[in-house]
């Protein structure tokens, strides 16, 4: 039968419940807790998926044609939840942690409940989609695929995004001509233009919405329970709509030499357009910044794999290199300023941002004061000088002369003053090249294999104290690294006993190069499959140990050069001593019944 | 937990089921996709609908009100904080780690955004307040009132106390930032430029004049206990006052442009003779008149009462009485019907310190409780000069400065150096200081045994829910002697404290609010008006002090950089949002 009709209706349930108890303590003046607390939530939720197809498939000759339409929808059914808490607890133990067993409450901050039905707003996703596929001969493919996306999280003008995608393959080594060519195996060209949307935000950002507050103003005597205080709560963004990302690919796969030799090409260009990003606002708007379609970034690139993999009697091996390059650049921005700053107080409390988006350069690119070494002697310092031969002054500290020790921070604009001006791209989080290897071997039994990922080109923004705020902060020992006479440090200036420019200035001295490579896994194996031959009721057996995270090859001196936090939705390579990756060894048995 | 269902295979048994979910699949499709994404919002009101009841305008009127508190990591956002610093009264003080507090009292600013939070909450309120502004133009409320008059009277009262908080915001922050964007309603474009410090004093003395127009005249004894906190009538004439001066001032002797009236948006041009008569509504109408003795004003006066001993001789010695801080029908305390508008402090707990009184926290005496006085951050410790010209017959002196050596206030156990404190002088303020006193509970806050807060704010540095007291009727006094150059509110002002009659000049009126209004936030903008940060006779810049750092005995004299004409920096990230409309301000 060429026409059929497919209809899938999927159900997604979930619930659950959870109870937590908070001891009573006093570590210290900030670090205390004068009573217990209870706590109990429970939630449960449905949604389901239904989807319809059509398709009708037929062949004209040689012509094979897929035709599908075909709709889908998602639908939250329920989504709730409950919590409360008391404090106070009768019994004072984590077993005995149930609302029940508080009795009484002293004051109103004791108990706490809440519950919502998320499900209960209504809404969902809702799209169409058609397509057509064309295959000749198994030669010759094209597919045109058209979608149309609905989503609540929109206005009802922009719920509905649109979008299409086309993509070919030549499979030459069909050909008539490729047949006596015996090295190639396989061979088949690609090319594929097609977009698709995005609408990850959360739903009535388009209106302007009525936020309570639990603690408002105290109006009267009552110092305990606020007035009923509401504010308008957000910026509404009428026209946020969906983000398209759209994707351009060329490539080559094929196999030589019976298989044993593979490749893969692929150039690519994502572009994604209408970005959703929250974005900064002036403070005179007077209430939190909406989503909105923030501009557009663009990925280009290139990814090349090479493998072997070759069996000779007893000893089997294979080899896998893989290589990535890629560009990354904002190509537009919304607001006025073409430029989106990231938050401040992010390597100290007082300092300034760290990363940046901007027309032209990666997203989230670190912006600050290029520096050009430490001042090793008076010699130094007095030679640093402006054109005219006026000693640089920083303009935070006007009127404190340099010494030596401090940071020689560049005067980009010649002007004598190291200010706001002077601050310039001094890195990125972004890798240029990504390297990945993978190598297996097996030989009578005994088997091996590792993988290795590396990245390179890419920084990291590195600080472990606040060193702005709380100057008196514990160090870690690279400051026995610092400046602390001629010739002992051109990268780490003086101490001092007050925050300075030299750490309050967000220069390079923070970024730090994080090219690594990391053996990623190591796993080395006996299959017991020739002693079990005998046992009919065990297929296959083998024990193994197996090792994540076993070294990084890296220069980088801090816990991870792998760092992807940042504070910004599209922030990353910020490294504050977070918990960094941890080793783990595996003693494994593994058998198949 | 999932599973699927799914048809695969045709056969006659299934097929009119299939059929059927077809046909359903089909309507879905044609009739109910958009119905499918419409949504409903059930957590959030919009502000389509919202400002349609009284109670809706109270409660967005409340959400004004709560931008007056601003969270501020180093303190120096707040106002009182921020205005004590850079004045001549009180040294930095705190501890080494505290460069925050040094630069700000020394007007350099190697921060980002030392004063963002005071800015955004500013414009935080302002939005709110247009919110109800723009939705009240066009209100009816007949049905929630007996009659239109009353109906119409609400909505004038609640339109002009709404005026005064937008007005009160903006003044608030622009006695430090100077002129400022203009935000007027709520759909306004925000990209604008900062105004000039005329054309924002204008458009702030234009709400103070429109609230002081649209709210009724009532006599304050008789409003009610639960009403208190709001402003009213007398208080919009007094800050009308407050911006007169403090505009004409600035313009006369900080800019040079000798200035006797406001300009208002719509031409109405506002002088002195215009403010004297508002004060002598005040004076007349308002029902405020001066707490007996200054000493009641301050939380002190209460704390043997509260122990239920005497925890503080002096106190019981000079038989003080505190008049509690919720007005004239106050809860705690005689009544109080001196302080005309205050910040309503309550009490914190971690997750929201702004509600606490920051000032009582930083101020307090530095890592050391003492009882009846609690510890603090050690900011802000009183400028000896200051205090040893302070005459001892001035019963203010003691009323408003704790000598840490002094033998009945209980501070025998004080020891200068064991707190790692700087520019400490054994001198603390004693408006806002942390009191406390033993209890079933063991040694907790005053206000901590008055309302009984509960666990999560049991912390010295939570409890601190003293009012912040923005205006006291001896303002309106001593403004009108200000105005009408005659003596008779400073007398008043000084009878109550027993003090001999004067006569007027300028210099002893600058006396006169110099001791009344010390460590209250005052100083520093009257300094500012009168041009007196730059004249040296009339301040305590650069006078030499003894002071201590960590134990061991230093110099140091508080200073002022003329450069910043009385202004502090714009937050460093405005700027850059606003892509050069906004620049910074001279000397920063």
């Amino acid at each position: 039968m060429n026409l059929k009709y497919r209809s899938s209706f999927g159900i997604n349930g979930w619930f659950g419940h959870n109870r937590s108890y908070n001891q009573v303590y006093a570590l210290a003046n900030l670090s205390r807790r004068a009573k217990d607390r209870v706590t109990q939530s429970m939630y449960q939720g449905i949604s389901y998926t239904w989807t319809n197809t059509l398709t009708y498939d037929f062949k004209i000759n040689h012509h094979k044609i897929n035709l599908l339409a075909g709709t889908e929808m998602l639908k939250n059914e329920l989504s709730t939840s409950m919590e409360a808490s008391k404090s106070g607890s009768a019994f004072g133990l984590p077993e005995y942690a149930y609302l029940y067993n508080v009795q009484n409450v002293e004051t109103i901050g004791d108990i706490s409940a809440t519950g919502r039905d998320w499900a209960a707003q209504g809404g969902g996703l809702m799209s169409y989609m058609g397509r057509a596929s064309y295959n000749f001969k198994e030669k010759y493919m094209l597919d045109i695929t058209f979608r149309a996306d609905g989503s609540s999280n929109f206005a009802p003008d922009n719920r509905w995004g649109y979008f299409p995608s086309v993509s070919t393959g030549w499979i030459f080594t069909e050909e008539d001509f490729m047949q006596s060519a015996d090295w190639i195996t396989f061979g088949k060209l690609r090319a594929s233009w097609g977009q698709n949307g995005n609408q990850s935000i959360s739903n009535f950002i388009y209106t302007s919405n009525i936020n309570y507050l639990s603690r408002g103003y105290y109006f009267g005597a009552d110092k305990l329970v606020s007035s009923s205080t509401s504010i308008p709560s957000n910026i509404p963004n009428p026209d946020v709509k969906w983000e398209t990302s759209e994707q351009l690919n060329i490539g080559l796969d094929a196999n030589f030499l019976d298989s044993r030799l593979g490749l893969n090409l692929d150039w690519y260009k994502k572009t994604t357009k209408d970005w959703l990003v929250i974005a900064p606002i002036l403070g005179t708007f007077g209430a939190d910044a909406p989503y909105i379609n923030g501009g557009d970034v663009e990925n280009k690139g290139y990814e090349m794999m090479l493998s072997w993999n070759e069996r000779k009697t007893s000893f089997k091996y294979g080899i896998s290199l893989s290589g990535a390059h890629n560009k990354n650049k904002v190509t537009r921005l919304a607001n006025a300023e073409g430029i989106i700053h990231g938050e401040t107080d992010v390597l100290a409390q007082g300092t300034a941002y760290v990363s940046r988006v901007e027309v032209g350069q990666p997203i989230g690119y670190f912006y600050g004061y290029k520096t050009d070494g430490i001042f090793q002697n008076n010699a130094e310092v007095n030679a640093y000088v402006t054109a005219d031969g006026d000693p640089i002054r920083v303009g935070s500290e006007m009127d404190t002369p340099r010494r030596p020790g401090d940071v020689r921070f560049v005067d980009q604009n010649g002007d004598g003053v190291i200010n706001e001006t002077d601050k310039v791209k001094i890195g990125t989080p972004h890798p240029d090249f990504e390297l990945g290897i993978q190598l297996n071997a097996e030989f009578k039994g005994f088997y091996a294999n590792t993988t290795l990922a590396g990245k390179f080109g890419m920084q990291v923004m590195q600080s472990y104290r606040d060193f702005s705020g709380s100057p008196m902060q514990n160090f870690s020992t690279s400051v026995f690294n610092r400046w602390h006479g001629e010739g002992t440090s051109n990268t780490q200036p003086r101490l001092s006993a007050v925050a300075n420019a030299n750490s309050n200035y967000i220069s390079d001295i923070y970024l730090h190069d994080a090219d690594f490579l990391r053996v990623n896994n190591l796993t080395v194996g006996y299959k017991l499959d020739r002693i079990l031959n005998s046992v009919d009721w065990m297929q296959a057996a083998s024990v193994y140990v197996s090792v994540n995270n076993l070294y990084t090859f890296t220069k980088y001196d801090g816990m991870d050069p792998e760092v992807g936090y940042g504070p910004d939705s599209w922030s990353s390579g910020i490294d504050l001593g977070l918990y960094p990756l941890p080793r783990t060894v595996m003693l494994g048995v593994n058998v198949t019944f | 937990m999932e599973f699927h269902t799914t048809t695969k295979k045709l056969n006659y048994s299934r097929m009119k089921k299939i059929l059927f979910s077809l046909a359903l699949g089909l309507v879905v499709i044609t009739s109910s996709c958009d119905d499918h994404l419409d949504t409903r919002n059930l957590f959030q009101k919009s502000t389509d609908n919202y400002y349609r009841t009284p109670t809706d305008i109270e409660e967005a009127l409340s959400g004004v009100y709560n931008a007056l508190y601003v969270q501020t990591g180093t303190g120096l956002a707040d106002e009182h904080i921020a205005a004590s610093m850079m004045s001549d009264l009180v040294f930095s003080g705190g501890g080494a780690d505290d460069a925050f507090a040094l630069n700000a009292a020394e007007f350099v600013d190697p921060s980002e955004d030392t004063y963002h939070p005071l800015w955004l909450e500013t414009y935080k309120g302002v939005f709110r307040a247009n919110s109800i502004i723009s939705a009240l133009s066009d209100a009816d409320f007949s049905s929630f009132f007996a009659s239109q008059e009353e109906a119409d009277a609400y909505l004038q009262n609640a339109l002009g106390e709404t005026y005064f908080m937008r007005g009160f915001l903006m003044f608030r922050a622009a006695r430090f930032f100077g002129g400022m964007p203009l935000i007027l309603t709520p759909d306004a474009l925000r990209n604008v430029p900062r105004s000039s410090y005329t054309e924002t004093f204008s458009q702030i003395a234009a709400d103070f004049h429109r609230a002081a127009t649209l709210m009724s005249s009532v006599n304050i004894n008789t409003t009610l206990l639960s009403d208190y906190g709001h402003a009213n009538k007398w208080v919009a004439k007094a800050y009308l006052a407050r911006t007169y001066l403090h505009f004409t001032g600035y313009m006369t002797n900080i800019e040079n442009q000798p200035t006797s009236e406001i300009l208002l948006p719509d031409a109405t041009a506002i002088n002195k003779a215009h403010i004297i008569e508002h004060l002598e509504d005040v004076m007349n109408n308002s029902g405020y008149q001066l707490v007996t003795d200054f000493r009641n004003l301050w939380p002190y006066a209460y704390v043997n009462e509260s122990a239920g001993e005497t925890v503080l001789p002096w106190a019981e010695n000079e038989d003080l009485k505190w008049t509690g801080q919720d007005g004239p029908h106050s809860t705690f305390g005689t009544g109080n019907k001196e302080v005309m508008f205050a910040l309503r402090y309550a009490f914190a707990d971690w997750n929201n310190t702004k509600f606490r009184n920051w000032a009582v926290l930083f101020f307090s005496i530095r890592g050391q409780d003492l009882l009846p006085y609690g510890q603090g951050w050690g900011w802000g410790t009183v400028n000896p000069v200051f205090y040893n010209e302070w005459s001892n017959d001035d019963p203010r002196k003691r009323g408003s400065v704790l000598d840490l050596n002094a033998t009945d206030e209980g501070v025998e156990g004080y020891n200068p150096d064991a707190n790692n404190g700087v520019l400490q002088t054994d001198l603390v303020n004693k408006k806002y200081i942390q009191l406390q006193h033993d209890g079933p509970d063991g040694v907790k806050g005053l206000f901590y045994y008055m309302y009984g807060p509960g666990a999560d704010s049991d912390s010295y540095m939570l409890w601190s829910a003293q009012d912040f007291y923005y205006l006291r009727y001896a303002d309106v006094l001593l403004m009108h002697s200000e105005l009408t150059q005659t003596a008779d509110g400073i007398n008043t002002v000084r009878a109550r404290s027993g003090l001999e009659p004067v006569s007027y000049s300028l210099e002893v009126l600058k006396n006169e609010r110099k001791h009344e209004f010390a460590f209250e936030g005052v100083r520093w903008f009257d300094l500012v008006r009168w041009g007196d940060v730059d004249n040296s006779a009339n301040n305590y810049f650069g006078r030499t002090a003894t002071v201590t750092n960590n134990g061991v005995e230093g110099t140091y004299s508080a200073t002022y950089r003329s450069e910043v004409k009385g202004l502090i920096s714009i937050p460093e990230s405005e700027i850059r949002l606003s892509d050069g409309l906004y620049e910074q301000n001279p000397g920063w």
